[in-house]
């Protein structure tokens, strides 16, 4: 499955199998990442928002 | 009872109707459990698996179950890389039924192996060279990609919603849905076809060895084909038992039939591709490994099983095709149950007839024989998606459609 377990060979059955698989994690991985991210910027801007809409308030 | 928990506008049946319910699918899974027990504890010797089949019901029911639960990725992938917005109001339908059929698989490849927890050894110490190293995975990767795909509609539960982060995280899983969704398709396409494929390269069973292309035989796109034919059928009679369990109408009568259409168009694909590659089979690869096509079939497994699964890929094509006749349930249902049947006909045909069919002179041409405790696991496995489809309807907004519908 790795390159450091005794059984791995660099031939085009590894290159072909676990190479794409490793791209699809990795496509899958970083999205859900993203995802992550952007809902704690999300919810950042929308507190940032709350707070300058009360200092607004207080002037 | 629940009611706050209920999508709002949508009327439920009473909590205790509901429940009585749940209790008997629990029973179904408590069957299973007590079956399971029995396997793992005293070992595979309670089932019919044996040297002559290695293969028994549960990858029966596994094939069947992953080929019908094609829906999710095939709609998926129109939904939302092709652009075909009419299929969105079913969309979380058919990716609750992907997540049962691919979880349910999964459960039950668990105790068929007999040995789950070395389960890692096959991701661990990979063969590269094999079909269901493929197979393993891409079942296992997509059924992540399901949970990842299911999760917006959990969270859209009325309770959950009002979270704001758990609002504004499902809101942005649905924005960035079509890379999950192309990623599913990709990863689906493989694990059908390896399926498929692991049958195919058996060069020393003639029933199920096929020629094919580069390092793929025909019996990989065939059964990548058959899944996308059988998917979408099986969830268009999903929601229309559950439209007429409910007494509700969840989508517009243009979403089922645009399904049966979809059905329809790949399962002609299917029946041309199956009928000359049979024909081919029968005729040129069979008789060169020194084999008839009746020395394949012999009681219980006779020539009708051939006829059965073929009859089954061609008749519905005339009905889903069909405008008018697809627009009517008296049809439209029995084609798709039939489409489905022989999807599941192929399955067991490959996965036990192969294995009967002896190929060595002094073998025996043996049917395979489960017993109870593979049922019980079987039978487990439709109790689990009868809970979790019960659960997911009533309580989560699965059809967007339905409050204007109603």
């Amino acid at each position: 499955m790795f390159p450091w377990v005794f059984e791995w060979d660099w031939e085009i059955g590894h290159y072909c199998l676990l190479g794409a698989w490793y791209c699809v994690c990795t496509v899958v991985g970083v999205t859900l990442l993203y995802t992550i991210l952007k809902t704690a910027s999300d919810l950042r801007n929308k507190r940032d928002r709350a707070g300058h809409g009360d200092d607004h308030g207080h002037h | 009872m629940d009611r706050s928990l209920i999508p709002d506008g949508c009327r439920r049946c009473s909590p205790a109707v509901f429940f009585i319910f749940q209790a008997l699918w629990m029973g179904l899974v408590g069957f299973g459990i007590l079956g399971a027990t029995l396997c793992l504890g005293l070992g595979l010797n309670q089932t019919g698996l044996n040297d002559y089949f290695g293969f028994g019901i549960w990858i029966v029911f596994d094939l069947a179950i992953i080929a019908l639960g094609a829906g999710a990725f095939s709609t998926g992938f129109l939904a939302y890389v092709v652009g075909k917005k009419e299929l969105k109001p079913m969309i979380n339908a058919a990716v609750i039924i992907g997540f049962i059929c691919y979880s349910g698989a999964v459960g039950m490849l668990g105790i068929d192996v007999g040995q789950p927890i070395r389960g890692w050894f096959g991701f661990w110490h990979a063969n590269v060279h094999s079909m269901l190293t493929e197979v393993m995975f891409c079942i296992t990767t997509y059924l992540a990609v399901l949970v990842i795909e299911y999760l917006p509609n959990i969270l859209e539960n009325r309770k959950l919603d009002k979270i704001p982060a758990v609002h504004a995280f499902s809101h942005n899983l649905h924005e960035i849905m079509v890379v999950f969704a192309a990623t599913g398709a990709f990863l689906s396409m493989f694990h059908q076809g390896s399926l498929g494929g692991l049958y195919g390269v058996m060069y020393a069973r003639p029933f199920a060895a096929r020629t094919g292309i580069l390092i793929w035989p025909w019996t990989f796109f065939l059964f990548i084909i058959s899944a996308v034919a059988s998917g979408p059928a099986f969830t268009m009679f999903c929601i229309w038992l559950t439209q007429k369990i409910s007494g509700r109408q969840l989508v517009k009568r243009e979403v089922l039939s645009l399904l049966a259409k979809i059905a329809g168009n790949v399962l002609l694909v299917y029946a041309v591709l199956k009928l000359i590659d049979t024909y081919y089979w029968a005729t040129v690869v069979a008789p060169s490994a020194g084999f008839t096509l009746l020395q394949f079939y012999k009681a219980p497994y006779g020539i009708h099983l051939l006829v059965i699964e073929l009859a089954c890929a061609v008749l519905p094509v005339f009905v889903l095709l069909n405008p008018k006749l697809r627009d009517k349930d008296a049809w439209l249902i029995p084609a798709a149950l039939i489409d489905i049947a022989g999807i599941c006909l192929n399955r067991f045909v490959f996965t036990v007839q192969t294995s009967a069919v002896p190929v060595l002179p002094f073998d025996k041409y043996i049917p395979y024989h489960a017993t109870w405790q593979e049922w019980s696991i079987a039978i487990a496995m439709i109790g689990y998606g009868l809970l979790i489809y019960s659960f997911s309807y009533r309580y989560l907004p699965v059809f967007p459609q339905e409050r204007e519908l109603n």
